[in-house]
């Protein structure tokens, strides 16, 4: 049974609907993470778990309690802002005991449990201190001490990292999961960053103005993308426009003036689909293995991989290489790709991109950071 | 990280070679330019404040006679007559718990006004800002008038409080204090504001998601964070109000003097410059022991936690 179930919510702002039917059921202990570009209504979802914002429409229940127009204080939920909002005239002590004192918790007990929660974030020598005599880092973990010391059914986390800086960032990103396994904390972030809900979440919800576009784990997420906004949001990813020429279980697609062999399903013939091929599933291949070879036109050094863009007959093409020591191709020389027969997905065409523009077919590149 | 492969340093060109150092400047003088560049604010400073003020200084030690005016000759007769004289006590005492209760009122008033502006959606906001601005774009006297007329028997104020059996509260410290609170609120209300909008706002909500009531948040959370605000607010307000001349003049009449109204008595109608400027900087000294005495407190319990 779910612990924590949102029934079709919708959040209207006079016309303008910010969140459509969203339907999730989390389990007790999971961490789900909601990720979508700005504007998607991710916070504005969080902000209703929370008590923020009242749904216009649907129910949130809390361990079978029905909490959709419970007070904010009254829900005892775990609170993590962007600002962090630690409270600026109190120590850190006094930062993460005020939850308890606020719930009348015994003095002893008050006590142990606030050193306990500092110790948990290795903060427990900075006690005495002040939110604006620590770092990014440090303000983060208080922030997290002082929603997690209430012992909350569910914490909830509003784009926890995107203050701190990238190397700090992975830090706490596995911190975050390794605290939040400890405890069982049932736990939702709302994210704008991928790869932080790809890594640390056990379900990612994707959404797209104000829907849940695909709810599920992060691999499945990344490998079967059920959209082209999905495919392009979630990592980087070539999208060839394309005409299926050949229906059956050994589709063939053509894209541009190549022609690709794809898993068919349930494809029609001379329809419109989308390929999306990601960077990092294209294999540079011998010649006579090449599914489709082309002409370096840059290459990129990324610390550990190579990314090139290649020319070929199907449109340009981002490909990246590990960096193992091997030598890189070199501009303008020919690179023959192949990949997993799986790794080609066929998606429906999307609206914008549905005329058929051979032979100068053109490739998207989308990369969204 | 790996390591890059070999070939990525030979594909590229060579590091261009290091740039020869640049001719060495000679070291910039620092301080004559600097004080050149600051001359004309120093200039003003000593015309307009500290002359006159040496000189009342000086003026406060001449020897005075009725008779015949300033004597060459320095004393400290003029202090032993403001320290022994019990009439110029009382009117320093009236002064320091006057301007006390109007900081006390304009803080009770001030605050809260300034936290309810600030919640205020945007067309409300400013036009409430600009009410209770209004008071410093009309002047002190017209002001001050205004409520002389309101306070007066024939005013309307002034019948509500003849119908009640107080009297009126022209020339009486009552009157003079709501005068004063009306003519400082702004001095308030504007610092409160600051500190409030410096608040970030998911810190309300924070304390919310903790279980806090509305009230605790408003009392431990939003109240400590604006103490900064309604700190300096009310050491303008006492500063302003201990050395304010033209409401105590105007509400308080002849009978109830203020510090800054008897020195204006010393000079224009006993012509008594030196006793006067000894009140004057006397005064000022006042003034400047309270205003230094509190903001040290302030400073000591808020520099660590709100800077």
């Amino acid at each position: 049974m779910s612990f924590l179930k949102l029934e079709k919510i919708s959040k209207f702002y006079g016309d303008l609907c910010v969140v459509a039917d969203f339907d999730l059921s989390v389990k007790q202990g999971e961490f789900v993470s909601l990720l979508g570009p700005s504007g998607c209504g991710k916070t504005t979802t969080l902000q209703m778990i929370a008590g923020f914002a009242e749904p216009t429409h649907g129910r949130i229940h809390l361990d079978g309690k029905d909490i959709t127009h419970a007070r904010p204080n009254a829900r005892g939920l775990g609170l993590v802002f962007q600002s962090y909002a630690l409270f600026p005239h109190m120590t850190v002590r006094d930062n993460v005991a005020f939850g308890l004192l606020m719930r009348k918790v015994p003095r002893a007990e008050r006590d142990t449990r606030v050193m306990e929660a500092l110790a948990m974030v290795k903060l427990d020598l900075h006690a005495n201190r002040y939110p604006r005599e620590l770092s990014g880092g440090q303000r983060q973990r208080v922030a997290l001490a002082r929603a997690l010391v209430i012992r909350p059914p569910v914490l909830l986390l509003d784009e926890p990292l995107s203050n701190l800086d990238a190397k700090l960032r992975e830090d706490m990103q596995y911190e975050l999961r390794n605290i939040q396994q400890q405890l069982g904390t049932t736990t939702i972030m709302v994210t704008h960053d991928q790869s932080e809900a790809l890594s640390i979440s056990d379900r990612v919800v994707v959404m797209e103005a104000g829907r849940a576009t695909q709810i599920a784990e992060p691999y499945r997420i990344y490998e079967h993308p059920e959209s082209q906004f999905i495919s392009t949001f979630v990592g980087k990813t070539n999208l060839l426009d394309g005409v299926v020429k050949q229906a059956g279980p050994q589709a063939t697609v053509q894209v541009g003036e190549a022609f690709l062999t794809v898993d068919g399903g349930t494809l029609i013939e001379d329809t419109a689909v989308q390929v999306s091929l990601r960077p990092e599933k294209l294999l540079p291949a011998s010649t006579g293995d090449a599914r489709l070879s082309g002409e370096v036109q840059s290459r990129f050094f990324l610390g550990s991989q190579w990314m090139y863009s290649v020319r070929t007959p199907a449109g340009d093409l981002t490909v990246i290489t590990p960096n193992d020591g091997r030598k890189p191709h070199e501009h303008g020389a020919r690179m023959d790709l192949t990949w997993a027969e799986d790794a080609a997905r066929v998606l429906p065409a999307s609206n914008a991109s549905n005329a058929l523009h051979a032979p100068n077919a053109s490739a998207q590149t989308a990369a969204v950071a | 990280m790996t390591a890059p492969s070999p070939l990525s340093s030979s594909s590229k060109p060579a590091a261009t070679p290091t740039p020869s150092p640049a001719p060495a400047k000679p070291p910039r003088r620092q301080g004559a330019p600097a004080l050149y560049g600051a001359l004309p604010l120093i200039l003003l400073f000593f015309t307009l404040i500290v002359t006159p003020l040496v000189l009342t200084f000086s003026l406060s030690f001449a020897e005075f006679d009725y008779n015949t005016g300033i004597q060459p000759g320095y004393t400290l007769a003029n202090y032993w007559t403001v320290f022994t004289d019990s009439y110029f006590i009382e009117i320093f005492w009236r002064t320091l718990w006057m301007s006390a209760v109007t900081t006390v009122l304009c803080v009770v008033i001030g605050a809260p006004q300034a936290y309810i502006l600030n919640r205020m959606r945007a067309p409300w906001r400013s036009i409430v800002l600009l009410i209770v601005l209004s008071p410093l774009l009309i002047s002190l006297v017209v002001r001050a008038f205004g409520w002389s007329l309101l306070l007066g028997p024939h005013g309307p104020i002034g019948a509500v409080t003849q119908a009640l059996g107080v009297g009126t509260l022209l020339y009486t410290p009552a009157g003079v204090i709501l005068g004063l609170v009306h003519v400082m609120l702004p001095f308030m209300v504007i610092p409160v504001w600051t500190s409030l909008q410096k608040l970030d706002p998911a810190v309300e909500h924070a304390a919310y998601s903790l279980s806090a009531s509305p009230w605790q948040t408003l009392t431990r959370v939003v109240l400590p964070q604006t103490m900064p605000g309604i700190l300096s607010g009310s050491l303008i307000v006492f500063g302003l109000t201990a050395s304010s001349f033209a409401v105590p003049a105007l509400l308080g009449g002849r009978r109830l003097k203020m510090v800054a109204t008897v020195v204006y008595d010393e000079f224009m109608n006993e012509l008594n410059w030196p006793l006067g400027a000894t009140i004057a900087i006397l005064l000022l000294v006042a003034n400047v022991i309270v205003m230094m005495g509190y903001n040290r407190i302030v400073e000591r319990s808020y520099r660590r936690s709100l800077g």
